[in-house]
């Protein structure tokens, strides 16, 4: 089977490194080089003179056709695309369909073919690096300050690194390149507790404000059944293999608030917490919940949400930490679900896990999502550049997120809800999210408004998105960040996240008597699998902000 | 035909001119056959062999933007790292490990019943159980594992929702370290003895009825049969497919442990086909697995040769 595998590898890289041989001459680095010399001779385009007409490839996603979808790469919005394109720059659109299921393979193999659209885009950090280490991407920085104004603007201040811009977020330090673009995350709530509001009030208890409280409400749950689904068929906290996520607001109570921001820098390692001071104890406070029977015994055998999330649509969940808005969205629907069967149940989020201080620190979102970047085989990275700064325009990218007013919108207290279309405008992606590139969330110009917008997308009460919405960001912690380049952690990452989870999940199922002895070999063997090496080189290359 | 009149005089003494025409007449009846095997030639050449060329990113700190040509050379470094992981020893007991048992306990499962299928009197039920016994390999790892979780998961599964009304103890089936070995073999048993029955079935029909006749009157009762008739028929059969079991013994399937896999079993789970996916494919690192793959390759052939050789020797006609 590996030989199988390692086989159609081989094939599919022979097929492109042919293909790499037989292509132009230009090395990667020599056309990245002729790329900015061409754009500091380039007139900055200041809208009298249109520069001649030239075609440039955008990558898009595939996300499978279901339910009435469109062609990605020709459809409603394209149309409008390229024909405003074509109006205001002058520049001919292809769309690059790429399926998001098999995003890295796909991108690996076009990237290699020397094939790879003008303007490609990954959430995958480490494919950033490795196709910037092995020179395989275009020099941005020139364009930042003259092609690319608007999207500076838009993307506005780095959150994670005050004082800096947000575009320059991957800039390399030594050198001042920039090789990828950020997106904004407009929204970046991280993580919620919800529990179950009605089994609460059929046992008289209040919302759990404490630690202690929601202990003891889950110890009820699993006593005295309110939910009358059978007393061995409660799971008062369900979770999955990724406990670590799945129980984050948790544990993150228990880390050191007096962490400094280079202790937390760098012994975060493959974002994981594992070794912060204090996370050990949030662990054995899992492992307590554990053995008092309050955790889903079942959790490591869960690959995904969609077990556990079978589970809290089935009725028998009490409680589950997940996406700050999880239990109400459309998709998976958990509440919609399980109204279907209970029709009085409720989940509410709650906020009840004080650290030290007090504080209730919760993952929160970076605010750079996916990154853009074009390749150092494109043809026309300015025209790359100029399409990208175009769509960023808030007329532009207002239209494609929105759609027709009365099709894809209705205006609610003057800010548009989306509602579902059908026919040729359906929208293959929320808000276009894969046409508009460097946004992530409806951005109407306008913080209020764009929560009130956000409570609009859910068939539920406003008040309960908006109370999920400020408990998740209350206290939201955000991982910091440097620009610094990283190489230790990318070989490593995949068996340090696998691993990771081999080590939550022997330490929370050990006996209690038995977790220190569990949890410590875990770490020993964490840290010489490669988590060592990754935080000596955050330790050797962190540098203060100030 | 005429080619076999030509074959049937082997002997007769040709000149050399003779031979050459000869040899051109055999040429010009058979040139089409030849023709017709270019095809498939073409297809192991390009498709199997050309891709071969690219082991060299075994010996070469591989770039996908440079190529195989111009990544520079590093020699035995990427063996060398993987000989000095923890992580690929880990692997490497496990696949062997898991292997050895599984050759152990799943390669006489279907000969036994194959062999009990046969002695079936009521054809109909014979042919009926044989087509449910192989229905599973159908069934990709990753609906066996649902249907694993779903049978043997410790509070929700099936079999241990009846021990716990029983008032037994749940037994953890995918989760504990032992455990989950057995439940590997036996699933893997589950899926796959059904199929490997067929080929049984099928040597058992090409063995002479009259053996069975000849071994009834002098006095064979059933057991005698099997052991004097039916074993000695299958036995060029096991050896063949004995000596491709023990080709794979250290290569391995990837979907069934990976499919099976879960963090509590990880160390004794994590085979090389699961770390090649994991490191190389997930973390881009080509020439790293690729030497690893080549490792266990070139291990697979020398098993494969071996093993063909002791088969001669011992007597059998091995598969080439």
């Amino acid at each position: 089977m590996t030989r199988k595998i390692i086989s159609l590898v081989l094939a599919c890289l022979m097929a492109a490194t042919v293909l790499t041989a037989c292509g132009s001459g230009a090395t990667p680095a020599a056309s990245s080089s002729a790329a900015s010399s061409e754009a500091a001779s380039a007139p900055v385009s200041s809208g009298d003179a249109l520069p001649a007409y030239s075609e440039i490839t955008v990558e898009v996603f595939d996300r499978g056709t279901d339910g009435g979808k469109t062609d990605p790469t020709n459809n409603f919005y394209t149309d409008w695309i390229k024909e405003k394109a074509k109006k205001d720059l002058n520049l001919g659109v292809t769309f690059k369909a790429v399926s998001r299921w098999e995003e890295t393979e796909q991108l690996n193999n076009l990237m290699a073919a020397n094939s790879a659209p003008d303007l490609c885009l990954t959430y995958s950090q480490d494919l950033i690096t490795n196709y910037r280490d092995l020179g395989g991407l275009t020099d941005l920085s020139p364009y930042v300050d003259t092609l690319l104004k608007d999207v500076k603007e838009f993307l506005g201040e780095d959150t994670s690194l005050p004082g800096k811009d947000l575009i320059m977020r991957d800039v390399v330090p030594e050198t001042g390149k920039l090789f990828d673009i950020p997106a904004r995350r407009v929204n970046v709530a991280g993580a919620n507790t919800f529990i179950r509001k009605d089994w609460l009030d059929k046992l008289g208890l209040k919302v759990p404000t404490t630690k202690e409280e929601y202990f003891d409400a889950l110890v009820q749950f699993k006593e005295k059944d309110p939910g009358k689904v059978g007393k061995d068929k409660v799971i008062p906290f369900t979770a999955t293999d990724d406990i670590r996520w799945r129980a984050s607001n948790i544990v993150d109570s228990f880390i050191d608030p007096n962490l400094s921001e280079k202790d937390r820098y760098v012994n975060t390692c493959v974002d994981r917490f594992f070794l912060l001071p204090g996370y050990k104890e949030g662990v054995r406070y899992l492992n307590k919940m554990y053995n008092a029977g309050l955790i889903d015994p079942q959790f490591p055998l869960y690959k995904g949400d969609q077990e556990s999330d079978n589970l809290i649509k089935s009725g028998v969940v009490g409680s589950f930490i997940h996406n700050w808005d999880q239990a109400y969205r459309e998709s998976p629907g958990l509440l919609i679900e399980l109204k279907k069967t209970v029709p009085d149940a409720e989940f509410i989020t709650i906020d009840p896990f004080k650290n030290a201080a007090g504080k209730t620190p919760k993952f929160q979102y970076d605010k750079a999502g996916v990154k853009i970047f074009v390749p150092a085989s494109s043809k026309n990275p300015e025209g790359a550049v100029r399409y990208l700064n175009w769509i960023t325009k808030f007329e532009n990218r207002y239209f494609l997120q929105v759609g027709e007013e009365g099709v894809t919108h209705k205006m609610v207290d003057g800010v548009p809800k989306i509602i579902t279309a059908t026919g040729p405008k359906i929208m293959n992606s929320a808000l276009n999210i894969d046409y508009t590139l460097t946004i992530n969330g409806l951005d109407l110009n306008d913080d209020a408004k764009n929560l009130q917008a956000t409570a609009n997308s859910y068939s539920f009460d406003k008040a309960l998105i908006t109370e999920a919405y400020e408990n998740s960001m209350r206290d939201g912690v955000v991982t910091p960040v440097r620009s610094i380049t990283l190489t230790a952690a990318g070989p490593v990452t995949q068996t340090l996240q696998d691993k990771g989870k081999a080590l939550m999940a022997e330490s929370i199922k050990a006996p209690e008597a038995k977790f220190d002895a569990v949890w410590d070999a875990g770490i020993k063997d964490w840290l010489a699998s490669g988590a060592q090496a990754v935080i000596d080189e955050r330790a050797q290359k962190y540098y203060d902000l100030k | 035909m005429k080619s076999s009149t030509a074959m049937a005089q082997p002997y007769k003494r040709l000149t050399p001119q003779q031979r050459s025409s000869k040899r051109i007449n055999y040429f010009k009846r058979t040139w089409m056959l030849y023709l017709m095997l270019v095809l498939p030639m073409l297809f192991f050449f390009v498709f199997r062999y050309i891709p071969m060329g690219n082991i060299i990113i075994a010996f070469e700190d591989y770039s996908m933007f440079k190529g195989i040509f111009a990544s520079p050379f590093v020699g035995f470094k990427w063996f060398a790292q993987a000989f000095q992981s923890n992580d690929f020893y880990n692997a490497l007991r496990n696949t062997f490990v898991l292997n050895i048992l599984d050759l152990i306990i799943g390669f006489p499962a279907p000969i036994i019943l194959a062999i009990l299928l046969n002695e079936l009197a009521f054809k109909r039920y014979k042919k009926v159980s044989q087509t449910i016994a192989y229905m599973p390999h159908f069934l990709s790892w990753i609906i066996v594992s649902a249907l694993a979780t779903e049978l043997l998961g410790p509070s929700t599964g099936v079999v241990n929702t009846l021990l716990i009304s029983l008032g037994m103890q749940p037994i953890d089936f995918l989760m504990d370290k032992t455990l989950w070995v057995v439940t590997y073999l036996f699933l893997g048993v589950w899926k796959e003895i059904g199929w490997n029955t067929i080929i049984y079935l099928a040597a058992i029909t090409g063995i002479n009825a009259e053996l069975y006749e000849a071994a009834e009157v002098d006095g064979a009762k059933r057991l005698r049969k099997i052991w004097h008739v039916t074993l000695p028929g299958l036995r060029p059969t096991i050896v063949v497919l004995l000596i491709m079991a023990m080709g794979r013994i250290l290569g391995s399937e990837f979907d069934r442990p990976y499919a099976l896999m879960n963090p509590m079993v990880l160390p004794v789970a994590d085979l090389i086909s699961t770390l090649v996916y994991r490191v190389g494919i997930k973390s881009f690192q080509f020439s790293y697995t690729a030497a690893i793959g080549l490792f266990q390759s070139v291990v697979s052939v020398i098993f494969l040769i071996g093993s063909n050789k002791i088969a001669k020797r011992v007597g059998d006609r091995g598969i080439w």
